[in-house]
């Protein structure tokens, strides 16, 4: 892998290589976008672009049968939208599921519906008695790529969806 | 009851999994799962089936992924046993399914034009052709409604390359079932282990 500069996104992207991604399942968001081009170069990694978030579950599920290393990559205004099938068929078929959430709403957010959401967001995680982790301004970026491989490691060691929680909004400021 | 149709749940399941017995099987909920359950168990190949508790349409996409997942070390298919309830909520995976046109993804839709589980409302595979949607989606599509018919597009689809859709038009009789009584977990063990022993990467799961 070639030296990325420290950025959010490149320590997502060093964390993802280090799983040794070969799927990476999205709905498309502008934060994440250059996560994505990434992948999207990366001959070893199959982009699957999902029309909703819920059937990034079943896809994941499919090729986590398959032992193949998949992260679905939604925002987390998009929860709702795969509770269920988060619930129904990752939880309760104990079935190891990486999902990677960026944060809309908080610092720096300007869609008010997007914000109303994220406040909830990682409630519902809780509720859904799934596990959520979160990396954010609060951590040091140094630290980010290690917490997104432990993430996808724990939801294997755990055998359970896990959600990690990143916001990639620009917080040089903070 | 439906009497339209002269094909009844239980015998285009046995028909389905008599042509298609080794390869890769993700059924939807209800009645589908405990059907095909009881009948895959008769035949001993429970192996080769996932049955879905729930998460009504996510078969499909399920089934997408473990088509894309298993394309490159097995010319085993992957079909998805489906019903109309079930395909009508999650019609976004055959959008999905576009972009990769899998050549192993078959996808078999059980379609007694009701929701019979919660009590026979109608469902909009009455009025709407879904072998049309299908094809927009770039499967290719075929419609039946007789046990000829069915045994001779399963015969052509173990040639065919997919993706592929068969509408099975059946009619509301009851089908076997069987109540499954296994861990949802030990489902998703046995399922992985049968498709991943195929090519050596068959870890041991532990499971809580």
């Amino acid at each position: 892998m070639k030296k990325l500069p420290p950025s959010q996104s490149n320590s997502v992207i060093k964390g993802l290589e280090n799983i040794g991604l070969e799927y990476l399942a999205y709905l498309p968001d502008s934060t994440m976008k250059k996560i994505i081009d990434y992948f999207d170069h990366k001959k070893s990694t199959t982009l699957i672009p999902l029309a909703r978030e819920e059937e990034g579950i079943g896809i994941l599920a499919g090729l986590e049968a398959c032992k193949k290393k998949a992260v679905l990559m939604i925002q987390d205004s998009g929860l709702g939208n795969l509770l269920n099938s988060m619930v129904t068929l990752g939880s309760l078929y104990k079935i190891p599921i990486f999902i990677v959430a960026v944060r809309r709403g908080g610092f720096q957010e300007y869609n008010v519906a997007n914000a109303e959401f994220g406040e909830i967001a990682t409630e519902l995680v809780g509720a859904s008695r799934s596990m959520g982790f979160i990396l954010d301004y609060k951590v040091p970026l140094e630290k980010w790529a290690y917490v997104v491989e432990e993430a996808y490691n724990y939801a294997h060691f755990m055998t359970k969806p896990i959600i990690l929680f990143i916001n990639l909004k620009d917080e040089s400021k903070l | 009851m439906n009497q339209n149709y002269s094909l009844n749940k239980d015998t285009a399941i046995k028909e389905i999994i008599k042509f298609f017995p080794d390869d890769f099987k993700i059924v939807s909920l209800a009645e589908n799962a405990r059907s095909l359950y009881h009948w895959v168990k008769i035949s001993s190949i429970l192996d080769s089936c996932f049955p879905m508790f729930g998460s009504m349409g996510q078969e499909l996409a399920m089934g997408l992924g473990v088509a894309i997942g298993s394309s490159n070390y097995t010319q085993r298919k992957t079909l998805v046993i489906t019903s109309d309830g079930s395909f009508l909520s999650n019609t976004n995976t055959l959008f999905t399914t576009a972009f990769f046109k899998p050549k192993n993804f078959i996808v078999i839709l059980l379609d007694n034009e009701k929701h019979m589980i919660t009590g026979g409302q109608p469902s909009a595979s009455k009025i709407a052709d879904l072998c049309k949607f299908a094809e927009s989606c770039l499967f290719k599509s075929f419609f039946v409604t007789t046990r000829q018919e069915l045994k001779k597009n399963l015969t052509l689809f173990r040639n065919y390359d997919g993706p592929l859709f068969l509408q099975v038009k059946i009619n509301d009789k009851k089908a076997t079932t069987e109540n499954i009584s296994e861990l949802p977990p030990l489902l998703f063990f046995r399922f992985s282990n049968y498709i991943t022993q195929l090519h050596g990467k068959n870890k041991k799961i532990s499971i809580r």
